[in-house]
């Protein structure tokens, strides 16, 4: 019996002689896994902050905007305050504007209307930095998002001071760029950008400020937060039933699940697509190690002679393509890794502002998938080619020109 | 331990073309070589004498009849038992060297070995001892077999053939592809292996080649058609 080292001495042997193609053939191979890892692992890291900032935003969440030619009014605030699933409840005007700082630096905010007592249960999780949140009869004092007043790591205002928003708006059939000015009384922690917003860029200030300050007769929308996470389906149902098309109903559950399984369509289907390389990978396998044995028939013919049975020449071919294999997984995850690395560091922008900074996930799961993968393909690519050598007849193959 | 060491009874090889042509390479060879004798297979080119080699090297399975190496019936032996058989019991040596060109010598005589499952520090000892039994340079260890000249070369060969110690060292033209000076040392190192107890069939077509041997066998149109002892 030889054992596993001098097997591996052997293939070994067999490769140096033929570096180039063993070089190429591992080449090949390593494309497999570094396309699975860097492809996968970024998808993967992308979809874990995008899940987790969806989550972060509170499950609880459900937002209502009207459609078609409907005003949410009062009458609707009281009516869905009534529902058994609801807790808490605030209508809310939003409007854009654009901010221009004071180091020349102009950026786009959304300005919310709200009560602001329920901001931290609408932005899950957000803090106040300094400053307090405004009564509600102090519609001209705001919270601001941590980049309105930071940037690039400059403080320009303090609590107490005031900003000045620039907001489009219609008058007639004109469209007006008028000036806004809010005093800040408090400012946020930094949050991140989190889909559908991004509190970092906002600005929030009192219910009251919708109309008067932000000129906007009805309300843009309504945060309903229910009771508890599970009952966020029913209240949509009854919502659904209430209003039937006048309303958009958006549940942020509901987004997170919807975009976990687009996002695990595209995982499926990006597997299949790196699944192609492995597939030219196994031709590339096989090509080599069949070269491999009719240029070495004779060899075999020696081995044979020598006392090598059909299964040591087998295994002989067998390592040759596992160690090609083993050294292209090696390259390709380290490449994969890399690459993902490489793809995560530019920040995927969707929607226009709304981008999402990961790492990517590169999970030991992950890496055993591209291992075995990889193995599968380099054992079931040597298998023919080691099969045909081990089947030698061996004075055929000592005669073999 | 008996006296007879390979047995042939009744030994049939026919090959059969892919259009179904039957072609007698061996008729009803009946042989017996007894343990330390050294015997010539002599006959023209074509007539079998190498068949019968590597049937008696059970590198060829006979059509019919038995094939006895060491009271064992090899015709009954699975694939894996018969290369065990051979890598235990039978030593080659071919015409055209058969070496490993990638491989160094020592590589290459070591290969027996590896099979054996010897570890490596006792290899790399048998491997001198076997080279320098054969008039072999310890310089040539690291070389190519390329590098060396064809006498070295079937030196390395028969230092390979004997590097496991076997019993029976089958020589099929051994002195085919040399000069008559690298011939005759080749054919004195068979002798003195010979005269260290392995048992040694040289299959040739040269006279001279043959008359080495104390024993001669004639082959022809796959028959044995006479011995004679020298």
């Amino acid at each position: 019996m030889i054992n596993i080292v001098d097997l591996l001495l052997l293939a070994f042997s067999a490769l140096r002689e033929r570096r180039l193609r063993a070089a190429l053939t591992i080449l090949g191979i390593a494309i497999g896994p570094a396309a699975m890892v860097a492809i996968i692992g970024t998808t993967e890291g992308y979809t874990d902050t995008i899940v987790n900032q969806l989550q972060a935003l509170g499950q609880n969440t459900v937002v209502i905007f009207p459609a078609k030619d409907y005003k949410l009014s009062n009458n609707d605030v009281n009516k869905i305050k009534k529902l058994s699933y609801v807790n808490d409840i605030t209508p809310f005007y939003q409007s854009r504007g654009q901010f221009r700082k004071p180091d020349g630096t102009s950026m786009m905010v959304t300005i919310y209307a709200l009560d602001l007592n329920l901001l931290n249960k609408i932005v899950v999780g957000s803090k106040l930095a300094e400053g307090g949140i405004p009564p509600q009869s102090l519609y001209t004092n705001c919270v601001v998002g941590n980049d309105v007043v930071i940037s690039k790591g400059i403080k320009y205002y303090d609590v107490g001071e005031a900003i000045t928003v620039y907001i489009p708006t219609m008058k007639g059939d004109k469209l007006v760029i008028s000036s806004v000015s809010f005093r800040i009384a408090g400012i946020l922690a930094p949050y991140g950008t989190v889909f559908p917003v991004n509190p970092d860029a906002s600005i929030f200030l009192p219910l009251q400020a919708g109309k008067s300050l932000l000129n906007i007769k009805d309300y843009s929308g309504i945060f309903i937060i229910a009771k508890s996470a599970e009952v966020v389906d029913a209240l949509v149902n009854e919502l659904k039933s209430m209003y039937g098309d006048n309303v958009e109903i958006v549940s942020l559950k509901e987004i997170a699940k919807t975009v976990t399984n687009i996002i695990n369509i595209l995982n499926n289907l990006l597997f299949t697509v790196s699944s192609i390389s492995f597939a030219v990978a196994f031709t590339g396998i096989m090509s080599t190690m069949f070269t491999s044995v009719v240029e070495r028939t004779r060899e075999i013919g020696i081995l044979k002679a020598l006392g090598y049975s059909s299964r040591d020449v087998l295994m002989l071919f067998l390592y040759e393509s596992i160690v090609m294999t083993l050294i292209g997984v090696i390259i390709g995850i380290a490449s994969g890794v890399v690459g993902a690395h490489f793809i995560a560091y530019r920040p995927l922008r969707i929607a226009g502002s709304w981008t999402v900074v990961s790492e990517p996930k590169i999970t030991y799961l992950l890496i055993l998938r591209a291992l075995g993968n990889s193995l599968m393909v380099g054992v079931v690519g040597g298998l023919l080619p080691a099969w045909k050598a081990s089947k030698m007849v061996p004075v055929e193959a000592l005669r073999y020109e | 331990m008996s006296d007879e060491v390979i047995r042939l009874v009744n030994v049939s090889k026919v090959y059969v073309s892919a259009g179904g042509v039957q072609t007698w390479a061996l008729r009803n060879i009946n042989l017996l070589i007894r343990r330390g004798e050294m015997i010539s297979i002599m006959g023209p080119s074509g007539h079998g004498k190498s068949t019968l080699l590597y049937v008696i090297g059970t590198l060829e399975r006979p059509t019919s009849g038995k094939v006895f190496i060491d009271n064992v019936d090899t015709t009954l032996l699975n694939d894996e038992e018969l290369s065990k058989l051979r890598n235990s019991k039978i030593g080659f040596v071919f015409q055209q060297y058969n070496l490993i060109n990638r491989m160094t010598v020592e590589e290459n005589i070591e290969l027996p070995l590896i099979k054996l499952g010897i570890p490596r520090s006792k290899r790399k000892e048998l491997v001198r001892d076997a080279l320098l039994k054969v008039g072999g340079e310890l310089s040539w260890l690291n070389k190519r077999p390329v590098q060396l000249s064809g006498g070295q070369q079937q030196r390395v060969a028969i230092a390979r053939a004997l590097v496991a110690n076997p019993p029976i060292i089958l020589c099929d033209e051994p002195t085919g592809a040399l000069d008559s000076k690298s011939s005759e040392v080749v054919l004195n190192i068979l002798k003195k292996l010979n005269n260290l107890g392995h048992t040694v069939v040289i299959v040739t077509h040269d006279p001279n080649v043959a008359s080495i041997a104390r024993r001669l066998i004639l082959i022809r149109d796959g028959s044995i058609i006479g011995e004679k002892f020298i």
